[in-house]
């Protein structure tokens, strides 16, 4: 297992990618924190494959771009926002609801980070 | 004291505080009105010693059919609420003063916990930014809905609200200074407020304390880095349990006792249907991530003061410090306890939550956003105070001060109700601007003394008749009392205020009304020993006020006119009367006395469409009534039992018709546990019913003592059955009688009626005389005997304990 994935670490085609994503580091991000939003306010359905892609996601972003907890605690005040407005305006709708779920995550994982820095 | 307080100024700030927040329920009240009702009431605040009485010393119920049930748990709490009644002589003052305790003690405990985490974070001198978090925390806590929205209807477990932050503070304590005093001191709360650790309604206790519990120890291994207490802990559970005995003992005893409450809670997962996991997944969708995030109250859902204190955490998760172990392990009970409380966490989250049910007891948190609010509201509060103080401890002095303005002004808007009394003088649900806070009417007063009196046991019908088994009664301020009856709390009689009470007759009963069909009416209420109707004409009470809730489904005439209609067909002459309260009595020759001999069993197979709740008598009750000059003595089994004690032959027939015509029986009542039975002229088996809600603890004993008082109280069926004026010991005075006797006739003992004791006996299980004695007791009832022994020694030894504890202090 461990063979494995060293070798994946070590293959041309993933470094490439990563060298991509460093390039694009503000634009990765922002497209993840866009797929957030979109999926609070433009998706009606909650998927568990989404959450937690989106997070795994993150969790490897933050690996390669070395993003500090800090970094996460302003997404989830941005998130604690958004929720706020949603709540002020539609009650504990599923917009709402979804805000306040990836809230919870995005805490749970800014507090590990910190932990870990 | 005061020299400790005015030694620093956040100290005068957290005085000034708890004060204010201790005579705020002052303010609530005017003096006479009480605030009594809701599922679990609040009788004991207006007569404690009644309540204690009524209620709290036997294992029976005063209510409908008698059930077992151990309410023990209640009598130390009762008793310290009859030391302040005896105090201020004033129901509204006790009130007042409990409602001061719950504000300002989850306050100051709140705000001492949070100090404690300080204490080891950043030393013994407090900042000013930590004690302002600290301060602003405990606000958020008190003012929290778990505190503030269950004020009104309030259980008697909602004193956890403070108890919960004490008992935690003292046991931090325990741990940081390893003085067995500040365990002596939570021991001593839990056993005041005994009934908030209770197995009787264990969810607030199991869903706070093992994760206070977990919480500690791992605060004590992680962050104070200290050995395992061995000695606190040793202490410790030898006087909880030695203290709580009288309690916990007996509902132990009946864990494995097969039909009753307490197995059904604990094992209910295993059997074939799991009703927890049922509920959980039928109300799921009402718990709400973003609503235990920002804990708007109930009357006040959007207002923008709900932010404020999110966003200050967040802050304070965005302001740079060093590692704290203690914010990672609050932060992970924290999210422990979220997941509980809101349980709509994605989808494994909630796959991962069905999964608890099967572990066994889990099912008493069904209503999980209920149980769990406390303790999650509880680590959130602990989560903002340390982050708050992170965030302030960054932030000029003056900034502090503005935010903690601007925080505690926001808190305190949004709670206004709690200063303008608004939080119990509410609204009745349902009712038409009809007040919950009631002054008691004298007259019902009188009526209470009048059925006290009453020589018989019979029971009393309530009119209206309410869906549930709430009691109605008005005030004198037009306000309305709903709750548990009156009557079974105060007087201690056995009574039928509502559609709960009457099972398993209840969806029997909501047919007849319905045909209104008042000669078997009549006998379902023969079946049930009722004995009396009390009439209550106040409009308050009725439909006028009261359009749908509480008289939506049973149909029974909730307007004063028509509820006398329906009285007057059911019952026989009037007895009493005073004000719009009026007792009628039933025609005697249709009563069944709580004891009886059975003229004519009938047999009746068990229908699965009624095997439920509520409506069991529905397999066998008649379709039409006895002929009016049959004996009413009756009762129906079921074939299944039936072939336990008869030949297959007697029981493949519709009926058994039994030979009592020279039998003749007289009984007396002890206490609702014991009574006295001498038959006479047994010559030929007979069926003895007991008139109690069927347990296999109630057992029959031979006896060669004759009854010693023999008043007659009332006698019927000619003789046949004579009743003797009870003698209702408050206490026992002879409780281990029995102890050496051995029971009779345990095999053949059976229900009949779906809910009622019988047992059959021969004339060879008598002592063969003409005169033979029994006792009928429920022998579960010794277990709090023996346990309330144990506890008693206990309490001794825990007050000595106490005072060698203390005079050691003062002596270093």
């Amino acid at each position: 297992m461990k063979k494995i994935i060293g070798k994946v670490i070590e293959s041309k085609n993933l470094k490439k990618i990563t060298a991509f994503l460093k390039e694009n580091k503000k634009t990765t991000l922002a497209m993840l924190v866009l797929a957030i939003f979109v999926d609070i306010f433009f998706v009606k359905v909650s998927s568990d494959v989404v959450i937690f892609g989106i997070l795994l996601l993150y969790g490897i972003f933050v690996k390669i771009f070395q993003i500090k907890s800090r970094r996460t605690f302003l997404l989830c005040l941005a998130l604690l926002a958004a929720m706020f407005i949603n709540f002020l305006f539609t009650g504990p709708s599923i917009p709402t609801e979804k805000a306040a779920v990836w809230l919870i995550l995005f805490l749970g994982f800014g507090i590990i980070q910190q932990w870990k820095e | 004291m005061i020299k400790y307080i005015i030694a620093s100024k956040s100290r005068i700030v957290v005085f000034l505080i708890c004060i204010l927040l201790f005579i705020l329920p002052f303010f609530w009240l005017n003096m006479g009105e009480m605030d009594l009702g809701g599922d679990s009431n609040r009788l004991y605040f207006y007569d404690p010693i009644s309540n204690l009485k009524a209620f709290a010393i036997y294992s029976v119920v005063p209510s409908g059919t008698g059930t077992v049930s151990y309410n023990q748990y209640f009598i130390p709490f009762l008793l310290f609420v009859a030391f302040f009644k005896s105090l201020f002589h004033s129901p509204t003052a006790v009130i007042d003063i409990f409602n001061g305790f719950k504000l300002a003690g989850s306050f100051i405990f709140m705000f001492l916990i949070i100090k404690e985490l300080f204490r080891k974070e950043e030393g013994e001198k407090m900042t000013l930014a930590q004690s302002a978090a600290a301060i602003l925390g405990a606000i958020f806590y008190t003012f929290s809905p778990s505190v503030v929205d269950n004020m009104k209807y309030a259980l008697v477990t909602h004193s956890q609200v403070f108890l919960n932050p004490m008992i935690f503070y003292f046991l931090l304590r325990y741990l940081t200074t390893f003085s067995l005093k500040y365990v002596w001191f939570a021991l001593l709360i839990t056993f005041i407020f005994s009934t908030n650790f209770s197995l009787q309604a264990p969810p607030p206790f199991f869903a706070f304390y093992p994760l206070a519990i977990v919480f500690l120890l791992l605060y004590n291994f992680f962050v104070l880095q200290k050995p395992i207490p061995w000695k606190g802990i040793i202490v410790g559970t030898l006087f909880f349990l030695g203290l709580h005995a009288f309690h916990l003992f007996p509902v132990t005893s009946i864990v494995f006792d097969k039909g009753s409450d307490f197995n059904m809670r604990v094992f209910e997962s295993t059997s074939k249907v799991n009703s927890g996991l049922e509920y959980f997944n039928a109300i799921r969708g009402l718990a709400k991530v973003s609503e235990h995030i920002l804990l708007p109250l109930e009357n006040k859902k959007l207002s923008l003061s709900l932010i404020i204190i999110p966003v200050l955490i967040m802050l304070g998760f965005l302001s740079p410090k060093r590692k704290s172990k203690t914010l990672l392990l609050v932060s992970i009970f924290f999210f422990t306890t979220l997941f509980l409380v809101s349980a709509n966490i994605t989808q494994v989250g909630v796959e991962f939550y069905r999964k608890l049910f099967s572990i066994p007891g889990f099912g008493m948190f069904r209503v999980f956003f209920g149980q769990w609010q406390w303790v999650y509201t509880f680590f959130y509060v602990l989560l903002a105070g340390l982050s708050i103080s992170y965030f302030f401890s960054r932030i000029k002095i003056k900034y502090i001060y503005l935010f903690s303005f601007l925080a505690i002004g926001f808190l305190v808007v949004r709670s206004w109700i709690v200063f303008n009394g608004e939080i119990v003088n509410v609204f009745q649900r349902g009712s038409k601007d009809v007040k919950v806070v009631i002054r008691m009417d004298p007259n019902y007063e009188k009526t209470l003394r009048y059925i006290k009196e009453i020589s018989n046991d019979g029971k009393i019908y309530h009119m209206p008749f309410t869906d549930f088994g709430y009691n109605i009664v008005g005030g004198t301020n037009k306000g309305v009392y709903i709750g548990q009856s009156m009557i079974s709390l105060l007087v201690g009689r056995d009574d039928f205020p509502g559609y709960g009470n009457i099972n398993p007759f209840s969806e029997v009963f909501v047919k007849l009304v319905k045909e209104r069909n008042y000669p078997l009416i009549k006998q379902m209420m023969s079946l049930l020993q009722v004995r009396y109707i009390l009439y209550n004409s106040d409009e308050i009470v009725s439909d006028k006020f009261f359009p749908t809730f509480p008289y939506s489904y049973t149909g029974v005439p909730a307007s004063p006119s028509a509820a006398l209609d329906f009285v007057n067909n059911i019952s026989g002459k009037k007895v009493y009367e005073i004000g719009y309260y009026s007792l009628f009595e039933v025609d005697k020759k249709q009563y069944l006395p709580h004891l009886y001999v059975v003229s004519d069993i009938f047999f009746y197979d068990t229908n699965p469409k009624y095997d439920v709740e509520y409506s069991r008598a529905s397999s066998f009750f008649p379709e039409k009534p006895l002929d009016g000059n049959k004996d009413p003595r009756i009762a129906f089994v079921d074939r299944m039992i039936c072939n336990k004690i008869f030949s297959k032959q007697i029981c493949d027939q519709n009926n058994f018709h039994a030979d009592i015509k020279d039998m003749k029986i007289t009984y007396q009542r002890i206490n609702p546990t014991k009574y006295r039975v001498t038959i006479k002229n047994a010559t030929k088996p007979f069926l003895l019913v007991l008139q109690n809600s069927f347990s296999p603890h109630w057992k029959l004993f031979p006896t060669n003592t004759p009854i010693a008082s023999r008043n007659i109280s009332d006698s019927y069926f000619d003789g046949g059955i004579t009743e003797l004026l009870s003698i209702n010991q408050t206490i026992d005075r002879n409780p281990f009688e029995t102890i050496n006797m051995k029971s009779m006739n345990d095999s053949t003992h059976i229900k009949v009626n779906e809910y009622a004791n019988a047992w059959y006996i021969q004339p060879s299980d008598l002592s063969g005389n003409e005169k033979n004695e029994i006792i009928i007791e429920m022998v579960g009832q010794r277990i709090f005997y023996y346990s309330f022994g144990i506890s008693l020694i206990s309490l001794l030894v825990f007050i000595l304990y106490g005072v060698k504890l203390f005079k050691n202090t003062l002596i270093h």
